[in-house]
């Protein structure tokens, strides 16, 4: 079985990620392990084997800044 | 505060605009960093020629795909990029930023300013890397690109569309010739692209100060890939710089590339296909390098008037070494381009600026496109100098010659003199023409060989107080008819 990685940042408990999966049905074909970075801020990522899912305060932010920087 | 303001404004519409959508991308992460080079495995979907970016914002060019890696050439700094980085997929196709405001500006291969000026406001994507136009789209070169220099203008004449190769040894003014061609289109409604690929900084600065002090500044744009960027960089410069002229050209406007040089491009492909293990060919250059420049040089090309009527007129540069035309890469630049212009070391010593070999340069479509009032007065020149050539080297061993060799003789030696011109000195077509009518029909005969220059320059002056009428009506008309030329007649009798 393929793994899958959430990031987030605290542990999350088991009623978490059935809801998590429950949005997102493509999660079941997978082994999902559950790892802790602090510096997400807030909100999760999910990452798969070439394939990013950004859903964190960090990675909006870092958004936000890019699209400024290219502006001005 | 009102600049703070305005920026505040901006920030709060950018985050509206970004919205709460979750991002979603492809990745892949760095194998190895070699020098311009990253190979990062992952992205089994990534295109070949799409932009990926790295952790740290830089991007890279994919240009080697791979079952399981890809080969990217990093566009911009490597050294902050480390193993293990994750990289990710933009989804486009490499392209420039290109503008109207880009003219007057010194720009970098990724069109970016470098000359520490505001940055361009409203700017459309070019694709760097385009298939050239069709035949269809295509029309055959009929429109002169005046050089201002006595010896092409006659000889080698340049076409609008054309690709003019010029070649020498380093150092006897492959790009000072480039550099006139650029002062001379001041007024003539062409847009010059001086793309420096790399060069030393300090010749690329000096080259924008001839530019600018010539006034020529305000209608070229200078591509600058210097030795000191990243061979990735200059190995894009060329295209990014044709990839702006065909903006100008999509817009009908003739456009003028200088692509100085094209030997130090061929190392910089060579150096990043040796990192990227291709197999290497003859002098290590990879089996493609022959297209890497054809596919270049396809691009300048005359449109037709239906599809707008723009034209890119190529002068790309090659450097030999010991004025060895017959390796690789002059071979390959002088059967893709449509003539070359042949300077030479022993020419320039003795004198004879700029040093073009007159046996060894060609122009192969630029006759269609000569003025009328020029092919009347170079048609004699070019026979008369041939006929020189031949003489010269016989007569050497000759102590009696009868009389007519002496007088063609004679006329070779002047002819061969009043074709020296000063750097950054363009002539107009008018001036040129007067010039060249003078030596051609003997008018020069009895002067001293050292004083011909003074002579030229005694009629040069003489045409510019008391002949401005003439000098304009040719320039407009471009034909010499023959009150025009019994005017010139009476011009020069007078000036000598």
């Amino acid at each position: 079985m393929k793994k899958v990685v959430i990031y987030s940042t605290y542990e999350l408990s088991h009623q978490e990620i059935d809801k998590l999966v429950e949005k997102i049905p493509s999660l079941k074909n997978y082994q999902i392990v559950n790892q802790v970075d602090k510096s997400l801020i807030a909100g999760l990522v999910i990452k798969f084997a070439d394939r990013i899912i950004d859903l964190s305060i960090k990675g909006r932010l870092n958004n936000i800044s890019k699209k400024l920087y290219e502006e001005t | 505060m009102k600049k703070l303001d305005h920026l505040i404004e901006k920030a709060k519409s950018t985050i509206q605009e970004i919205g709460t959508a979750p991002i979603i991308k492809d990745y892949g992460q760095v194998l190895e960093v070699k020098d311009g080079v990253a190979i990062i495995s992952g992205l089994s979907n990534v295109g070949y020629g799409e932009v990926v970016e790295f952790q740290n914002q830089v991007k890279g060019y994919v240009i080697d795909i791979d079952e399981e890696r890809n080969g990217t050439i990093i566009l911009g700094d490597y050294l902050g990029i480390k193993g293990g980085d994750l990289v990710f997929r933009l989804g486009y196709t490499l392209s420039v930023p290109v503008s109207k405001e880009m003219i007057g500006r010194v720009v970098n291969s990724l069109g970016h300013p470098v000359d520490g000026l505001e940055n361009f406001t409203q700017t459309t994507n070019y694709p760097v890397e385009k298939i050239a136009p069709g035949v269809i789209k295509r029309k055959s070169v009929d429109v002169p690109l005046q050089t201002g220099i006595k010896v092409i203008d006659a000889l080698v004449p340049i076409g609008r569309g054309q690709r003019e190769l010029i070649i020498g040894d380093r150092g006897i003014g492959k790009t000072t010739l480039a550099v006139d061609t650029i002062i001379n289109q001041k007024g003539q409604n062409v847009i010059c692209i001086y793309c420096a690929i790399g060069q030393r900084n300090s010749k690329i600065a000096s080259v924008i100060e001839t530019i600018r002090e010539n006034g020529a500044m305000n209608h070229t744009i200078v591509v600058s890939a210097s030795a000191s960027e990243p061979v990735s960089l200059q190995y894009l410069a060329p295209y990014t710089a044709t990839a702006i002229g065909e903006y100008f050209m999509d817009q009908g406007k003739d456009v003028l590339i200088v692509y100085d040089d094209l030997t130090k491009h061929a190392w910089a492909y060579r150096q990043l296909s040796l990192i990227l293990r291709r197999p290497a060919g003859r002098e290590a250059y990879p089996g493609d390098v022959f297209y890497l420049h054809s596919r270049l040089l396809e691009r300048a090309c005359r449109l037709d008037e239906k599809y707008g009527g723009g034209s890119i007129t190529a002068l790309p540069i090659v450097e030999t070494l010991e004025g060895d035309i017959s390796t690789y890469i002059p071979t390959n630049v002088i059967s893709i381009t449509d003539g070359q212009i042949f300077l030479e070391t022993d020419l320039f010593n003795s004198g004879i600026r700029p040093a073009v070999n007159i046996g060894l340069s060609v122009s192969r479509v630029g006759g269609a496109a000569q003025t009328k009032a020029m092919k009347k007065v170079a048609g004699k020149l070019k026979l008369d100098l041939a006929q020189y050539r031949e003489m010269a080297a016989f007569s050497q061993f000759e102590s009696e010659l009868d009389e007519q060799t002496r007088q063609f003789l004679n006329r070779g030696a002047r002819l061969t003199q009043i074709l020296v011109q000063d750097k950054n000195q363009p002539l107009s077509l008018a001036h040129q023409v007067a010039i060249i009518y003078a030596a051609a029909n003997g008018y020069l005969d009895k002067i001293e060989v050292t004083k011909v220059k003074e002579s030229e320059e005694r009629i040069l002056s003489y045409l510019n107080q008391k002949g401005r009428r003439w000098l304009e009506r040719v320039n407009k008309k471009n034909v010499i008819e023959e009150e025009d030329e019994v005017e010139l007649k009476k011009l020069i009798n007078e000036a000598l």
